[in-house]
């Protein structure tokens, strides 16, 4: 680091305030602070304000968009903060449900949303977060991947090399990854079926 | 003051002076958010606005500012800076905003802001100090536009989101943490035998 | 408990702050170079990293969160490290002096390090309770420290050797720090 900049990061940590000999002196320098954080305090406040509005409404249309991808027949969702939510059509019937499914994979943990009929057939699954293996386990979140979901009973959703029942073709190279996702959407929607009845 | 002399402060921060690659501050950000094109200039853009900013108000206030108490002035100036570039880009580009993640706040502690605040803004007119402002930031973001480039071209075959060849297989390692640490080596290097 | 565990050693080896996080860069390079400086700064950093976290752990939820001032967390955060870190060295200097002489002269680049930033806005973003606002505090220390001292290893080496002239120095640490990042990937299968 140069000069200057040890200088700036020296600067920094420079005395933020001697003992003033002089209690005149403490009280200005007091009222000199005072006056900075007012005035910054009432700036963020009014920024805060004005952008507050925006971000939430932001984040309801994310959420929304998320929602409506995993279950497209719905019209809008039950308004709440935890999942399992139901998906209703026009009319307020329920027309399917969406589930939060979290998933122990190979390096993270992964999340995703998964969208369900009345008759508990996967209508979509989308993967919300992960931070696996880039270029392989990361393929979980592709398309190509994901579509082979929608359409199957829960009884169904397993890794072809696990099951004689599975339907799933994992991912070259990214078994674990796969198989963590997989198991843990059959799993969900299975307990999620026992509360429904 | 002279044109010449504004011009000279505006493109000191390019080469000579410039901010990442030969005084080394702020790499934290620039390492992180270079995986994008879009990611850096939007980074770019936020350091610069905190700098412009900043710079602005110290020299601004240059004369009234108590010497005692100037340091904890200028952590709340360049602060609230920085609180407004996050709350703004949260609600008017929440993906870069996303993308940029703990990088927004943490352009507060980037040593280049206090330090020029400290060793010019506080010394030097308004229009002088926006202009070293303005040069600071805008080598800064060439440096990391310069970066972005190379690690999204090559990492993922795109340039600003556009795929830009056809049966590419990206340099993966590029993408991640290892990708910027070799770049960004490789980078000095060349502008350090370029200065020579 | 066992989650503690899990979460100490990801935070040093598979998230490690420095060599994944790309955070604590800036002293990082300047304070490389020898082993006992890498030591010496890795300690300070641990030490400062603690009070700075928890300290602002409770201003968070006791202050910010109950006021609805969130957006102030920026501000208030770096007025509160800036504070701890000279409060430190006062307090190192009247009841330690031995501690102050081996660690005193890296307080002035510690508070504007990133990651004690980082690591207290960190935790709040990932709602951790106190416990373990703790052990990723101390976890994100730990790694930084092996960080430090894997490179100035490594660069003490590099000092006797020869290299090409415009390479000297931080851009062959650099491209070094790449290639320990690359060797780090191999920990993230561990969980």
């Amino acid at each position: 680091m140069t000069d200057e900049v040890l200088y700036g990061c020296k600067v920094f940590y420079a005395p933020l305030s001697n003992c003033s000999k002089n209690m005149k002196e403490t009280v200005k320098l007091g009222k000199y602070l005072f006056i900075i954080c007012a005035v910054a305090g009432v700036t963020l406040a009014v920024t805060n304000y004005f952008t507050t509005k925006k971000i939430a409404s932001q984040k309801l249309e994310v959420e929304n968009a998320a929602l409506k991808e995993v279950l497209p027949v719905a019209f809008c969702f039950e308004v709440k903060n935890n999942f399992p939510k139901n998906g209703y059509d026009e009319k307020n019937n329920i027309v399917g449900y969406v589930l939060k499914v979290i998933a122990n994979g190979y390096s993270s943990e992964i999340s995703a949303l998964v969208g369900l009929d009345r008759d508990f057939e996967v209508t979509g699954v989308k993967i919300l977060s992960h931070n696996e293996t880039p270029g392989l386990g990361s393929k979980i979140a592709e398309k190509s991947f994901l579509s082979q979901f929608i359409g199957k009973f829960s009884e169904k959703i397993l890794l072809k090399k696990d099951a004689q029942a599975g339907e799933i073709d994992g991912i070259t190279s990214a078994t674990i990854s796969s198989r963590a996702i997989t198991d843990a959407i059959r799993k969900n929607i299975d307990e999620f079926k026992k509360t429904v009845k | 003051m002279s044109s010449k002399k504004l011009l000279n402060e505006f493109t000191k921060g390019i080469i000579k002076e410039n901010p990442v690659l030969i005084l080394m501050v702020g790499l934290c950000s620039v390492l992180a958010v270079s995986t994008e094109v879009k990611n850096a200039i939007g980074m770019g853009s936020a350091m610069t606005f905190v700098l412009l900013g900043s710079n602005i108000l110290v020299s601004f206030l240059r004369n009234s500012i108590p010497n005692k108490v100037r340091i904890p002035v200028f952590l709340i100036i360049i602060g609230s800076f920085t609180t407004i570039v996050d709350l703004v880009m949260n609600a008017y580009a929440p993906a870069i905003h996303k993308n940029l993640g703990i990088f927004i706040p943490l352009i507060v502690v980037n040593c280049i802001i206090i330090a020029r605040a400290e060793a010019f803004a506080a010394k030097n007119p308004v229009l002088d100090s926006a202009m070293d402002a303005l040069g600071i930031g805008f080598g800064y973001a060439l440096v990391l536009f310069v970066i972005a480039t190379i690690r999204e071209i090559l990492g993922n075959g795109t340039f600003f989101g556009v795929q830009l060849f056809t049966g590419f297989n990206p340099v993966l390692i590029m993408m991640l943490p290892p990708g910027a640490f070799i770049t960004i080596g490789l980078l000095m290097a060349i502008l350090r035998s370029v200065k020579k | 408990m066992k989650e503690l565990i899990l979460l100490l050693l990801a935070t040093i080896f598979v998230h490690n702050f420095v060599f994944a996080r790309f955070l604590g860069l800036c002293p990082y390079m300047g304070v490389s170079k020898k082993i006992s400086d890498a030591i010496g700064m890795g300690l300070a950093v641990i030490f400062v990293l603690l009070m700075a976290s928890v300290f602002s752990w409770f201003l968070q939820y006791a202050v910010l969160n109950p006021l609805h001032i969130e957006y102030l967390q920026t501000i208030v955060f770096i007025l509160v490290i800036a504070a701890l870190v000279q409060f430190v060295e006062m307090v190192l200097l009247k009841t330690s002096p031995a501690l102050y002489k081996a660690l005193g002269i890296y307080l002035p680049l510690i508070s504007t390090n990133c990651i004690i930033l980082a690591v207290a806005i960190l935790n709040i973003r990932e709602n951790y309770n106190l416990i373990k606002t703790v052990v990723f505090t101390v976890g994100a220390g730990l790694g930084f420290t092996l960080a430090l001292i894997l490179m100035s290893s490594i660069r003490e080496r590099l000092e006797l050797a020869d290299t090409p002239k415009s390479l000297k120095g931080e851009p062959l640490a650099f491209i070094i720090a790449g290639l320990i990042a690359i060797a780090f990937f191999g920990f993230s299968g561990m969980m």
